[in-house]
Parts: structure tokens; C-alpha cells; sequence
């Protein structure tokens, strides 16, 4: 019989030949986050396939994340499971489940969050060690100015990877002022950049090298935001040898 | 509440679509993209039908949202594997509620007997996987439905038995108290008559307006 095709309209005539009754309003979004933390093509018969690009993404922070999806697709499983089996109390379970899934989410954020923190901590630590570890580096010792004589701190400097500066004993910053590092090529400044010390006083900064070989460095107090050329106390000086 | 329309494009898509694709289809190449948007839309159009007919075999609403989530669930999972020649998205996802429903029904029934008949074919099973995906017209579920009501009632038991009860016709006759051979000449019969009243084919994929 249902190798007859003309059966398919009979068959589905049936399916819509009964009393069309709205589903409950909330069971739409209920629908959507369950069927779309499930993940696709999860059947072990799938076709090799380029995974979607999923459209919740929103930065590279994320890209080693796949593993959240699969828990709150387990949630969702879960919920099916129970809701299926129809077991009393089934629905305050699903209701459970789906704050756990929300209980998720937030979690993951967070977690996405602190990976991102994570990343640019990294990435800023690979690159200090590319500059301690370069060929080429040049160290210098920065001596704290008058009034601040007792701030130290020391620049190593690669022309080919970059410049770090490390600092301790700063003071701390009047309101509306900010720290800028400079480098002296051929008589002309050349800014690094603005920074504001940890409380106990300690900064590391991570630079470009300067175009051309400095002549000294220089931490000075600036308005916030920075200026073009230094306008303010010296805090730091150091000069390179040779 | 009026059916839904497969043929008419009243799907609520973006002015990047061409006009004229079958707004279904559209939907089922966003969801395999990873689009959420297309399963809303999906849903949009379908969720009554697929929810009336869950709730029309399981009777209990909380359990036909549960296969309305289940059917719009395999079509997130699957959508990138729906293979378009196999015909219309609409007549799929009532046959996948059909089903999910039955196994909903076997389940509880399995819970009461304590046994289970997942193996026993349904006097009326879904189509083979030869079988084109036909959606009926509206006016071909209008004229079913008179069909069905002019049934003589002991045909109109046995189709309602097989179709929305899932039964084998031995279910049907012991359910009845009938003899078999007499269960399936009714099938049989109330099956030609829906036929007879329907006429045509229904709509295949790429024959929407």
C-alpha cells in the first residue's frame, strides 16, 4: 500500500484532516532553545560535512568552546528523556533542567570571559618572551628622577621583535594624569604609549621598537590620554650603552 | 485556526530571498547553514499542524508539545541531510509527528502493559524511504475530511484506529472484536474512499504557486 505514491496525499490529508489547535505561546521559544542547543548532524550515519558556522560566535575567544554546546546539548537531552517517559513531576524536572541550561549559559559566558582574559595575557607573554629571547635585545636600566628617585626600572629592547619596559616603585597618579614611555631617536621623541601602574606600583610595557636607534628612554607624567611630545616631569630616564 | 498553506509564500524571510522559492526549502538551507532564524520560521509555519496532529494521537497537550519539540528538534538535527528530491518539507515534518507521537503512545502503553510492541508494524506505516514526500491541498484535506465523516462508522473506527491510534489491523480486530480479514477489508476500503475523494496527487516539491 505505501508503495503507492498516491498514498502520500491520503496520508498526509489524514495527518491535516484533524482539529487545528494552536500550540501554548511559550512553547515556541521552549521549541527553539531546546532544538537548537541540540547539535547537528550528530547521527553517526552523517556525511562528512564543513561544520556550520554558528551563528553565536562573537569573537575568536570562543572557537575553543565546543564543548558548551555539547553539555547543553546533553541538558536538552535530558529533558527530552524525562519529558518523554512522561513521569510524574516530569514538567517542574524540565522546568529545573532549562535554569540549569540557563545556569549554563551564564557560566559559559563568564568562562568565555576569563578565556579571553586568558588569551590576551598569553599572547602578551609570548610575545615579552619573543623580545627576552631575541638575538638582538639590548638591556637598559631606567633610574627614577628627582622627586621620585626611588623608581626603577629597566627596558629591553629588540629592533626586530620589540620593546618591553618594566617598572616598580611608581607613584601613584594624580587625577587625570596617565604614565607615557618614550623613546629618543635622533633628537625626537617617539611615543610607546600611556600607562597607569598596579597599585603597588609596578607596570610592564610592551611596545613596538622605535624606528632607528634610541638614544634614551623616558617615563613621563602626562594629561590622560597622552600628548604628542613630553610634556610633563620626568619620572624614569635611562640611557642605552654603547 | 486555518492549515497551513505549504504552497502560499507567506514565510517571513529577508529581501535577500528570491521570490518564488518554496519558502520552506529556504528555511531547511538556513537551518542547515546553522541559521536559529530558519527554525523559527520553520516553526512558524508548521507548529499548528505538527501540534495538532501529535495532540490528536496522544491526547494529553503536554505530551504533544513534547513530540512538537521532538519534530522540530530532528529538523534542526537533520535539516543539513533533508534531501530536497524526496519532495515537500511541509508532508515530512507531519510524518515525523506522526511518528513521534505513535512511539509516544507505544511508550506509554509499553509503561502499562509492561511490554512493548516498537516492532509491530502500524496497519497504516509511514511511507518507505522510496516513498515521495506529497503534501495534500487544502482543498484535498476539506474534502477528506467529509470522506472521513461519511465513512459507514465501523470503516471510520478502523482508519481512525490505524492512522492516529497507530494499531496493527490484529490490534484493530482484537481492539473491535472483529475478524481480521473483516479489519482489513475496512482499511482496505476507507483507504479507496479517501483516495476516491481526494483526487489528484497533492503537491510535489517545486509545484508551489
Amino acid at each position: 500500500m505505501t508503495d503507492d505514491p498516491l498514498d502520500m496525499p491520503v496520508l498526509d490529508a489524514l495527518g491535516r484532516a484533524v482539529p487545528q489547535v494552536a500550540p501554548p505561546a511559550e512553547l515556541r521559544a521552549r521549541v527553539l532553545a531546546a532544538a537548537t542547543a541540540a547539535s547537528q548532524d550528530d547521527d553517526a550515519v552523517m556525511v562528512a560535512r564543513p561544520a556550520p558556522a554558528r551563528v553565536t560566535t562573537p569573537d575568536r575567544a570562543t572557537s575553543g568552546s565546543s564543548r558548551w554546546p555539547w553539555l547543553l546539548a546533553a541538558a536538552a537531552a535530558l529533558i527530552a528523556v524525562f519529558s518523554s517517559l512522561g513521569w510524574v513531576g516530569a514538567r517542574r524536572e524540565v522546568e529545573r533542567l532549562q535554569s540549569t541550561i540557563a545556569e549554563l549559559r551564564t557560566t559559559a559566558t563568564a568562562l568565555l570571559s576569563v578565556r579571553a582574559d586568558f588569551d590576551r595575557a598569553h599572547s602578551a607573554s609570548q610575545r615579552a618572551l619573543a623580545i627576552l629571547s631575541a638575538e638582538d635585545v639590548h638591556y637598559t636600566a631606567l633610574g627614577g628622577q628627582p622627586p621620585s628617585a626611588g623608581a626603577r626600572g629597566r627596558v629591553y629592547m629588540s629592533p626586530t621583535r620589540g620593546l618591553l619596559m618594566a617598572a616598580e616603585a611608581l607613584p601613584a597618579l594624580p587625577a587625570g594624569r596617565t604614565y607615557q614611555l618614550w623613546t629618543i631617536v635622533a633628537g625626537q621623541p617617539v611615543s610607546h604609549g600611556v600607562f597607569a601602574p598596579e597599585t603597588n606600583g609596578r607596570a610592564q610595557v610592551l611596545a613596538d621598537a622605535p624606528p632607528g636607534a634610541a638614544q634614551a628612554f623616558a617615563v613621563t607624567v602626562e594629561p590622560a590620554g597622552g600628548v604628542p611630545a613630553p610634556t610633563g616631569p620626568k619620572v624614569l630616564l635611562g640611557v642605552p650603552a654603547l | 485556526m486555518s492549515i497551513n498553506e505549504p504552497g502560499t509564500a507567506s514565510g517571513r524571510h529577508g529581501g535577500d530571498q528570491a521570490v518564488g522559492l518554496d519558502p520552506d526549502r529556504q528555511c531547511i538551507t538556513r537551518i542547515a547553514a546553522g541559521d536559529q532564524t530558519g527554525l523559527a520560521d520553520l516553526y512558524d509555519r508548521h507548529a499548528t499542524a505538527v501540534y495538532s496532529l501529535a495532540l490528536r494521537i496522544v491526547k494529553r497537550p503536554q505530551d504533544a508539545e513534547d513530540v512538537t519539540q521532538q519534530v522540530f528538534t530532528q529538523a534542526w538535527r537533520t535539516a543539513a541531510r533533508y534531501d530536497h528530491g524526496r519532495g515537500v518539507v511541509a508532508a515530512w515534518l507531519l510524518m515525523i509527528s506522526r511518528s513521534r507521537a505513535l512511539d509516544c503512545l507505544r511508550r506509554r502503553s509499553a509503561a502499562r502493559d509492561g511490554a512493548s510492541d516498537d516492532a509491530v508494524m502500524a496497519a497504516i506505516p509511514d511511507p518507505g524511504p522510496s516513498v515521495e514526500y506529497v503534501v495534500a491541498t487544502k482543498e484535498q484535506v476539506s474534502r477528506a475530511q467529509t470522506a472521513l465523516d461519511a465513512l459507514p462508522a465501523e470503516q471510520r473506527e478502523a482508519v481512525e484506529l490505524a492512522y492516529y491510534g497507530g494499531l496493527t489491523q490484529s490490534e484493530i480486530a482484537e481492539r473491535t472484536s472483529t475478524p481480521l480479514g473483516t479489519v482489513k477489508s475496512r482499511v482496505r476500503s476507507a483507504l479507496q474512499a479517501l483516495r476516491a475523494a481526494i483526487g489528484g496527487s497533492g503537491m510535489r516539491a517545486g509545484e508551489q504557486s
